[in-house]
């Protein structure tokens, strides 16, 4: 018995002019014409989101609503006391907090946005809004920063990062600074003068012998093996001298580790540290899970590190052995990264009006003293005119010394510095701990940072 | 002897059987938008999900797609800059070698320990729970485990080997690419093993008796009917494990993007932890559309490899 094939079917194949067939064909061309245009209509679109005249007369008048606060998980604490106050200090206007887990900032809101649903405020690492304020992602808030009373004294570093073309894209709203701590008792034992850290390479390097030789004890601690610790404790060095390894405009940036004698010195000066048996056992390994355990044992003379780290673990009576310093540049100039968060409304977000109103809460003065009891910088020199430098006396080097801070003005931050695949990592790893020139390095160094900056920058 | 009924002669001749006139339009139609209609969830579904997807996947990798910021047409620009992305393929040849260690490696483990359990003797429950355990509770959580048990300051790995005399001071295993390398292949081992033992055990399990009681007659030993008898029967079995785990360490990510992150530099970058990071952390979505091209077209080719071996054996 023969199986022939539905008759519809069977026509189309046998239609003498084959009509069918070519409906079909014409059909299915007409189909994937249209799917390839729908989807070529789609690349055409962009997700650059509306902008909210924030120079509107009515602007952030009157706020009420819910706003979405992203914030990264680090920085939960303050972003929890400061919501509640805004929620204790008027009914209108109500937070939504969301935390995201650390590193997933920058991917979350990117997400958001290509989806067209952002949270009405962020707070990303610092180092992070460049990469959305170069790309129309945040709404421009200059008039509404240069017009608060306290404009001249916010952190100029955390303000630069903020900004792109001469609009300002947030509002810094705490801060996270790199201070150089030393153990003042070991320095005494150590015959040194333990009011005075070192204040250029070779008084870093002197001091470090000088309190090695105390039995039991090293010199110096440092990671060598956390891109993002080395990042925010050791390129201040650098720095010091406006010496980055990459400079240039956002976006056209160029490598700049040939050449770089500030860089060079630096690398020197840990591959001395290094060789010289001054750093902690294991510091080529030292992923950062014990990030000055050893300093805060009182083990350790000098500590490159980080305020919240050593105030928040410390007892009363070590903190008052302390001295801390911004990092010295080699010949005397210094320097410190201004670390912390700036808050951003993100284009097209639901609520701007409120959400102004409350990064206007959170730069008040009330709110950044509350902030330093949580071991984050205020954002406010002007603080200093109050009683903050008794009831803080470890953070007024670093407050005093501010606007001369770094906060790492580039959009490629973490391709540069922050990853394990960074150029930055490789180059410290290899010019402190391997036994090769420091030429073939640095050469090394130069070619990867001017790839990275080459592929990301097209 | 066949017979025709009138409706198949209305179908073979286009003419009703009956009258020899002509069959009417409309029926035929209500037949061919029947069938149509029938095939149309399935087709939408296809659509939506397959055709769709991978039509808008294409036109992505033929722009820059950043995550945000303006999209422009760059025609074929990222499949030029793939090939000559020296990390990208420096990631290519580094998954290869760790697909090739890992699948040996997994396969060899699992029969071994197949062999061991397919025999219904005493302990042999234990053993097969035991085993498959890992796969259970997951690579993630693992994966985190891991990261823990490999510290050079506290991990027991380090413990182990410290009190055992073979290392003299703390290692810090995940420094070194190639040693990362090594703890994850084992992780992942250690991981798929007890998936491997249950489908090769179930396939020594399937095979008569009566086969190894012929090969002891004609004075086969142990090992001679492992590799005469249960290796060649259990072909179609190691080919499937093969393919599977072969794609699956092709796609491997979970534990490098746990455990290493893919350094120490590229040491542990495989291919879709790169592709990862240029999507979501440099958010060049276009560029790393067109390098999951690249990677599907030789996942693809080693795929076909692998099932023209299979057939020609």
């Amino acid at each position: 018995m023969m199986h022939s094939p539905p008759a519809g079917l069977r026509r189309a194949q046998n239609s003498p002019d084959g009509g069918s067939r070519d409906f079909s064909r014409r059909s299915a061309l007409m189909l994937g014409a249209a799917a390839v245009a729908a989807t070529f209509g789609l690349s055409g679109c962009s997700a650059v989101l509306p902008e909210t005249d924030v120079a509107a007369a009515n602007f952030g008048k009157n706020p009420s609503g819910t706003i979405r606060f992203w914030c990264r998980a680090t920085a939960f604490k303050p972003a929890q006391l400061i919501v509640d106050k805004y929620h204790r200090a008027q009914q209108a206007v109500r937070i939504d907090l969301t935390v995201l887990p650390e590193g997933q900032m920058t991917t979350k809101l990117a997400t958001a946005i290509r989806g067209g649903s952002v949270p009405d405020v962020v707070a990303p690492d610092s180092v992070t809004t460049p990469v959305f304020s170069t790309r129309d992602a945040l709404t421009d808030l200059t008039p509404l920063i240069n017009g608060l009373p306290y404009a001249e004294y916010l952190n100029k570093p955390l303000l630069d990062v903020a900004s792109f073309n001469g609009k300002i894209y947030g509002l810094p709203a705490l801060s996270n600074v790199s201070q150089l701590f030393w153990n003042k008792e070991l320095y005494e034992k150590a015959g040194l003068n333990p009011e005075k850290g070192p204040g250029n390479y070779a008084e870093y390097l002197e001091h470090a012998a000088a309190v090695q030789s105390i039995n039991g004890v090293s010199g110096v601690t440092f990671t060598g093996n956390s891109a993002g610790i080395l990042g925010y404790v050791i390129q201040p060095h650098f720095w010091a001298d406006r010496s980055p390894f990459y400079n240039g405009p956002l976006g056209h940036q160029q490598a700049a580790v040939l050449g770089n004698e500030p860089l060079r010195r630096t690398l020197e000066l840990y591959r001395s540290f290094y060789r010289e048996g001054l750093a902690q056992p294991g510091a080529e390994a030292d992923s950062g899970a014990a990030w000055g355990q050893d300093f805060l044992k009182g083990t350790v003379g000098l500590f490159p590190g980080s305020y919240d780290l050593v105030v928040g673990s410390a007892t009363p009576e070590f903190l008052d052995k302390l001295g801390v310093s911004a990092f010295p540049g080699p010949d005397g100039n210094v320097s410190q990264f201004s670390g912390g968060a700036v808050l951003s409304i993100p284009r097209g977000a639901a609520n701007p009006g409120a959400a102004w109103d409350f990064i206007r809460f959170v730069g008040e003065l009330e709110q950044q003293s509350e902030l330093a009891a949580l071991g984050w910088y205020p954002v406010r020199s002007d603080i200093l005119k109050t009683g903050f430098a008794e009831k803080f006396p470890l953070m007024v080097p670093g407050m005093e010394r501010m606007n001369e801070g770094f906060a790492a003005p580039t959009t490629l931050y973490t391709q540069l510095t922050n990853t394990v695949q960074s150029p930055w990592l490789a180059m410290f790893r290899e010019a402190v701990f391997s036994q090769e020139a420091l030429d073939d390095v640095l050469q090394r160094g130069h070619e990867e940072t001017a790839r990275v900056l080459k592929v990301n920058q097209a | 002897m066949t017979t025709t009924t009138p409706y198949q002669t209305q179908l073979q001749t286009g003419k009703s059987g009956k009258t020899g006139k002509k069959a009417p339009r409309r029926a035929s139609r209500r037949d061919s938008y029947t069938g149509m209609l029938m095939l149309a969830p399935a087709v939408l579904l296809v659509a939506v999900f397959v055709i769709v997807p991978l039509v808008f996947a294409v036109v992505i990798s033929l722009t820059n797609w950043p995550l945000v910021g303006e999209v422009k047409f760059n025609g074929v620009e990222n499949y030029v800059t793939a090939f000559a992305d020296t990390v990208f393929w420096g990631s290519i040849l580094y998954t290869l070698g760790f697909a090739v260690i890992s699948t040996a490696l997994g396969i060899a483990v699992g029969y071994l320990l197949a062999m061991l359990v397919r025999s219904n003797r005493r302990g042999a429950g234990l053993i097969r729970t035991a085993v498959f355990l890992p796969y259970v509770i997951g690579i993630t959580s693992l994966s985190f485990v891991a990261i823990l048990e490999f510290r050079p300051d506290s991990g027991a790995l380090d413990q182990l080997l410290l009190n055992l005399g073979i290392t003299s001071a703390p290692t810090a295993w995940l420094l070194d690419g190639t040693s990362a390398t090594v703890l994850i292949v084992l992780l992942g081992t250690y991981v798929g093993a007890g998936f491997t033992m249950i489908i090769l055990m179930s396939g020594m399990q399937s095979i008569p008796e009566e086969l190894y009681e012929s090969a002891q007659i004609d004075g086969a030993g142990r090992w001679k009917q492992e590799f005469l008898v249960t290796v060649p029967l259990l072909k179609r079995y190691l080919g499937l494990l093969t393919v599977m785990g072969f794609i699956g360490a092709v796609l491997a990510f979970t534990q490098f993007f746990i455990i290493t992150g893919g350094g120490p530099g590229t040491g542990t970058l495989t291919t879709m932890l790169y592709v990862y990071n240029k999507a979501f952390g440099d958010l060049q979505v276009g560029y790393a559309t067109a390098l999951s091209f690249v990677v599907v077209v030789i996942a693809a080719g080693l795929t076909l490899i692998q099932f023209r071996v299979m057939r020609e054996d």
